[in-house]
């Protein structure tokens, strides 16, 4: 009987509580970097690491870290940053999803993948009391936790804190402060305005161009990852290879192997 | 009439044969859990993982399905817990540990320890040892080498030289298992270099594409 039990709730595990492993992994890191999930001690992130749905990633001084999702969405995140993976959920096969960033302090620059393409209202950036929309592909938010700037390379971004709502376009800028009227304008005339801090979030993720275009961003991130997972063994090659032979044969197009995991027998 | 001297055999005979036999059944029942899940745990691996409560459910069968120390319901709690994003993660390392007392010879809990250690952020020189240990115990084992190499090209550049040097032998063992796989692997840890060193070494690779990345590697590096 027990058995039997025992044999359901694994079928019913198997059919009812499997979830899409989607997360993102670390392309670039300069600097230093940490990972904290939950309410988990921090710990130093390294490229190749994957970042997860939960996860709060923080930069140091003089540091930046480029991050790259499962269905292609990049964030470039500057010096002195904090930011919430707090939800990123992706199905490659339907190529559906949702993304939402919530950005606590720092710069960060956007650029979307498929989620976006295919469903801009499933994804969203927070910052501070601002919850930023897409509409387009590319733009950069920088936040000290109460005021905003969020500038827009490609496409276009909608702001909403309280009851403004704002439309921003490309190659437009705006900066909300608490109490104060929105400065709104090109990048560079609000850029001119901006708090020393601000303007130097927006250059820095200016400055990343480099390392963001190496990421790929708009592609689809190819191989799973089980790397940090571990895998139950005694299957030789299978665990770890779930990631390395999905990756792609070419050099750049895949996620690596993710170093599978070491099997217990 | 039974004897008293037949009674005084018979009596404690037949309590060993019912402990056996209660011990012959949880052993098949522990084995029919452990088959269970290691089954479900091969679906995992297609990028699917279990929710906490399933992760939950697993774990306490699997618990439940032993009454004596088995170094594989350790491991396989271990992790099942390790799955669980950072949940059980602690649990899964207290597992491995017990696992690796009761089998200190398996290069494959060696490197299962070392990931957990290095998603826990305990990465000093007993992170390192258990890298040299696990490449060892079992240079030629593919999930060793793949462990070896996504965890100590992540850490290339802090390790000493003989963790380095194990996780090297390790890199330079699956060029020559699966070069593709070591390659991707370096190249999402940023450390090509490592592995292109052995590049043109085997020939189980041919596609030009990679040639020509390992060359720029070594002109760059």
């Amino acid at each position: 009987m027990k058995k039997i039990s025992v044999l359901l709730a694994l079928l019913a595990l198997l059919f009812t509580d499997l979830v899409l492993a989607a997360s993102a992994v670390t392309t670039s890191v300069t600097g230093s970097a940490q990972v904290q999930a939950g309410t988990s001690a921090p710990r130093t992130l390294r490229q190749g690491d994957e970042v997860s749905q939960g996860d709060t990633i923080i930069t140091g001084a003089n540091s930046s870290i480029v991050l790259k999702f499962d269905d292609g969405q990049v964030a470039a995140l500057t010096a002195n940053t904090r930011m919430t993976v707090t939800a990123y959920q992706y199905n490659p096969r339907t190529e559906n999803g949702n993304v939402l960033l919530s950005l606590i302090s720092g710069g960060m620059r956007a650029i979307t993948g498929l989620i976006g393409r295919r469903s801009p209202n499933q994804v969203a950036y927070r910052a501070a009391t601002a919850t930023i929309g897409i509409r387009g592909t590319d733009g950069t938010i920088a936040t000290n936790g109460t005021d905003v700037v969020v500038t827009v390379n490609d496409g276009v971004m909608t702001l909403t804190q309280g009851n403004l709502v704002l439309t921003i376009s490309a190659g437009e800028a705006v900066f909300t402060r608490p109490g104060a009227a929105p400065i709104r304008g090109s990048i560079a005339s609000v850029l001119s305005q901006l708090p020393p801090a601000f303007a130097a979030a927006i250059r820095e993720s200016g400055a990343l161009n480099n390392v963001v275009a190496q990421s790929n961003p708009g592609t689809p991130r190819q191989g799973g990852d089980q790397g940090n997972q571990g895998n139950q063994g005694g299957q030789g090659d299978q665990g770890g290879n779930q990631g390395g032979n999905q990756g792609g044969g070419t050099p750049g197009g895949g996620g690596g192997g993710g170093g599978g995991g070491a099997s217990n027998r | 009439m039974v004897s008293r001297a037949r009674l005084l055999v018979a009596i404690p005979a037949l309590v060993v044969l019912a402990m056996m036999s209660a011990q012959t059944i949880g052993l098949a029942k522990a084995g029919s859990v452990m088959h269970d899940v290691s089954k479900a745990m091969d679906g995992w691996t297609a990028g699917k993982v279990p929710g906490v409560q399933a992760i939950a459910q697993m774990r306490s069968d699997l618990q439940r399905s032993t009454f004596a120390a088995d170094a594989d319901i350790e491991e396989l709690l271990g992790l099942v817990e390790a799955r669980s994003g950072t949940e059980y993660l602690d649990e899964a390392r207290v597992h491995l540990v017990s696992a690796l007392s009761l089998r200190p010879g398996s290069p494959y809990t060696w490197a299962n320890l070392a990931r957990i250690d290095y998603r826990l952020g305990l990465t000093g020189k007993d992170f390192e040892r258990k890298l040299v240990l696990a490449e060892e115990l079992g240079p030629y084992e593919p999930d060793v080498q793949r462990a070896e190499a996504y965890l100590g090209l992540a850490m290339w550049g802090e390790m000493g030289p003989e963790a380095r040097a194990a996780v090297e032998r390790s890199v330079a063992a699956g060029m020559r298992r699966k070069p593709l796989e070591m390659l991707q692997i370096a190249q999402r840890r940023g450390r090509l270099a490592v592995a292109c060193r052995y590049f043109g070494r085997h020939s189980r690779l041919s596609d030009p594409k990679w040639s020509q990345t390992c060359q720029s590697t070594e002109v760059t590096s």
